[in-house]
Formats: C-alpha cells, structure tokens, sequence
C-alpha cells in the first residue's frame, strides 16, 4: 500500500538537489572570501561575518565566484520552469 | 439549493483561502526574516506579490480535492456533496487554522480543508463516502514522510554548506552573503505555495458552483474565482502570520544565514521533486522539518524539541479535530437552512472570541524577532502583555 519506491525516489532525487545547490552557493561564497586582511584571526562572531576584505582576490577567485552564480540562476530558472505548468 | 447559501459557501471559501495564505507565509519567509535576509514587512509582501503570481499559474489540480477523498459523484455509487456540506466542512478548517495560528503552530491548512470536508461527509453521507484508502496514501503517510525528508535533506545540506565555506586558516568566511541567496531560496518557496494552495479553493468553489447547477459539469474554473482566490491568498499573505513566523524562525532553533539558505533549498527541492514525482507533501511540514533539520546539521546550535513536539501534535490532531467540528457543523445545516444560519453566526462569533483573545498578546511584524526565550514560549498563550521588542537582533 505504501508507495515505498516512490518515496525512496523522492528522497534520493531531494537530497542530490539540494546538496547540490548548497555546494554550488556556498562554493561561490567561500570564493569571494579567498583573500583577506592579512594576519587577522578570526572570533566567534565572524562566522557569520558580512565584510571580506576584498583587496587582491585572485581574477581566477572572482571567475568562478561568478560561474558558481550563474549557475546558481539556472538552477533558479529551472525552478521556475518546474513550478509553471505553461513551460512543460 | 438556495441562492444565498452558494453565495455564502463562496464567501467562506475565500475567507479559508485569506487564513490558508496567512497560515503559510511563514513556510517561506520565516528563515530569511529570522536572518535578517529580508525586513519582516518587506518579505510579507515578496511573498504576497508571488503567491498572487502563482494563483494565475495553474489550476489544473483544482479539482483535486474534493475527487478520490470524498465520491461527491452519485453516478459513481457517492453521494452528492451539497453546498451546506462545503459550508460545514470549509468552516472547521478556518476555524482550525486561527485556532492553530493563536498558538504559534505551523499546521497544514490542507489536512484541515480534509479534515472539515471528510467529518462533514460522514455526517452527510456516511462513512461510505470517504476513500479510506486514498485517505491513508494521499495525506497520513505524506504527513509523516513530508518533516522525514525534508528534515534530512535540510540536516545534510546544512553539514555540507558549512563544510564548504569553512576555512582552515581562521579568518572570515564571509557566510552573510547567503542572505542574499536566502532571497531567491524563499522566494521559489512563495511561488511554488501560490500555485498549489490557491488552487484548493477554486476547487472548492467551482465544486460548489457546480453542485448547485450554476456552473457546467465539464467547465474550468471560472476566472472570476481565480482572480478572487488569487486576491484572497495574496492579502492573506501579506497579513502574515506573525505567531507562526515565529514559531518557525526563531523557536525551532536559532538560523544563520548559511543555515537557512540551506533550510530553503531544502524545502523548494522537497516541494518540486515530490508534486513533480506525484507524492505531493505539505508545505508546512516540509518548511518545519527543513528547519529543525537545518539545527541538527549546525554546529553549535540547539534544537527546542518542546516545540517541536506541540507542533508534531498540532500536526496529529489537525485532520481528527478539523473532523469533528466539520461534522458539528453538518449536523447543524441537517436542520435545513437555518441552520446553515445558526452555523455561519456560530462560526463568526468563535472566529471573533480567537481575534480578541490573540489581540491580548498581539505579535506582528515589529515584535516578531523580540526575544529568544519569548520565542521558544510563543505555542503557548502568554496572558501578560508582551514585551516591546528591543528591535530585531
């Protein structure tokens, strides 16, 4: 009666979604974060710190920060098109 | 069937669709409020304009909530539902809904519709006239999978966004810029409410319509019910559901941005992959367990398993309690149209009793954040007048 492939399918595809989102963001974020001022050590309250000191981050960093984003918008895009019925 | 009862069906099934956005706005927008993502009153209206958005998206599930749970189809060996029955039914679950959201408790407003319309069914047409079956495959065991998964993707998302962004050296990792991401997370949350939930009243009306022969078999959901139920479930939204917003922002467990980013992915790829692989699940235990989930994958953070556990029952006696006043409300309407009457000013009169009690611990968008401890308190009615917020944290 239970619908247990369904279910397991459901969580497989779930959990593969969404870790692949975080990984996708949060590697964009930790690229933006590469340089920083230098000698500083951080306490508590940086873990959830707003300001990077941005002073010579590499090109590269910065590329991929924003290749990570991108993506990040298709997977919004993506998201859109599975909620609008119109588009499928 | 009298005209003046369709027209108050009608007018009661918006005003379940008003409670049923304010219930919900808390599923997406309480972890970014809770952040400092987005200010309270400006993520209310973000997922006002969305869910309004996503009203006009689809209704082709629209009818689903009256097919396979209740056979209103008397060809099909059911019995006719009439609109004194929808009356009854969507009434115990507005009542339902401001009951739950005076104590703070995020609950499914579809499990209460369910609820109200199957105790009215039994009253009306017997227990014959409920699809057990459906009812156990299509709402009891998604109620219990719906917090499961959601909890586990949100606890292992969480441990991987953190491992992610951590640095070895010590220095800043910059994770407030994930209120930033936390905008778009919640805001796919919003929409995707709006084109599921809005929908359940359509359904409801347009049963309604038809039932009493003012509308086709065969026609579609008229548009002017989809602008109303649009309307509806926006201005519900941008209400906010404040006892809620909180219950689910702050009194689960404490978020960070990192950690609510990965709450609301958790939620949105529940909600998408299970209605896109047919295994709907409820928004509001998706959105509550992808919290308590995303604080068990944080280090350092705590989970309040008191009010996890008055939500979890919140959640258990929806569908039986919804019942039984759905049904209280049916034997009322067997009296004929007076009493429909005498239900409808029944109704309103509770409905204004839960106002005034709740207007004695107001909670809204100024004092949403106030206090920790006043949060991890907020499912329950505190008789003392609150505190003012000493501005959010």
């Amino acid at each position: 009666m239970i619908d247990w492939l369904g279910l397991i399918g459901v969580l497989l595809v779930t959990i593969g979604g969404a870790l692949g989102i975080v990984i996708v963001v949060g590697l964009g974020i930790r690229l933006l974060a590469v340089p920083t001022r230098p000698g500083r050590v951080a306490d508590a309250r940086d873990e959830e710190e707003d300001e990077v000191n941005l002073n010579g981050r590499p090109r590269l960093a910065t590329f991929f920060a924003v290749v990570c984003f991108v993506a990040f918008a298709a997977i919004i895009a993506f998201g859109i098109w599975l909620i609008v019925p119109a588009f499928h | 069937m009298e005209p003046w009862i369709v027209f108050l069906v009608i007018g009661i099934a918006l005003v379940f669709d008003f409670t049923n956005g304010f219930h919900d706005t808390a599923n997406a927008m309480a972890t970014p409020i809770a952040t400092g993502a987005l200010k309270p009153r400006t993520a209310v209206a973000l997922a006002a304009v969305l869910n309004l958005v996503g009203a006009f998206l689809s209704t082709a599930v629209a009818l689903t909530i009256s097919h396979g749970i209740i056979n209103e189809d008397p060809s099909g060996g059911g019995i006719a539902i009439t609109p004194a029955f929808v009356f009854a039914g969507v009434m115990a679950a507005i009542i339902w809904n401001v009951a739950t959201w005076l104590f703070g408790l995020p609950s499914s407003s579809s499990h209460a519709l369910f609820g109200g319309l199957i105790g009215a069914a039994i009253v009306g047409a017997g227990f014959g006239s409920i699809g057990w079956g459906t009812l156990v495959d299509k709402v009891i065991i998604p109620a219990v999978a719906a917090p499961l998964v959601a909890g586990l993707t949100a606890y292992l998302a969480t441990r991987v966004v953190y491992a992610v962004t951590r640095r070895k050296d010590g220095n800043p990792d910059g994770r407030g810029r994930f209120k930033i991401a936390q905008i778009f997370s919640s805001s796919l949350v919003a929409l995707a409410h709006g084109t599921n939930d809005a929908q359940k009243t359509m359904g409801v009306i347009t049963l309604t319509l038809i039932s009493a022969g003012m509308l086709d078999k065969s026609a579609g959901v008229p548009f002017w019910v989809i602008v109303a139920c649009a309307v509806a479930i926006a201005l519900g939204t941008y209400t906010g559901g404040w006892r809620i917003i909180r219950t689910i922002g702050t009194g689960f467990t404490d978020v960070k941005p990192a950690q609510g980013f990965a709450a609301e992915t958790s939620t949105a790829v529940t909600i998408l992959a299970s209605s896109h692989m047919g295994f709907a699940l409820s928004t509001t235990q998706v959105a509550s367990g992808s919290v308590i989930g995303s604080g068990l994958g944080r280090r350092g953070s705590k989970v309040r398993w008191g009010t996890a556990g008055r939500v979890a029952a919140g959640w258990v006696l929806t569908l039986p309690a919804s019942a039984i006043a759905g049904a209280l409300f049916a034997l009322l309407s067997t009296l004929g149209e007076i009493g429909v009457a005498i239900g409808a000013v029944i109704g309103a009169i509770v409905l204004l009793v839960m106002f005034l009690v709740s207007r004695r611990s107001a909670v809204g968008a100024h004092n949403v954040l106030s206090d920790v401890e006043e949060a991890s308190q907020a499912v329950a009615i505190r008789r003392t007048r609150q505190r003012k917020g000493k501005s959010r944290r």
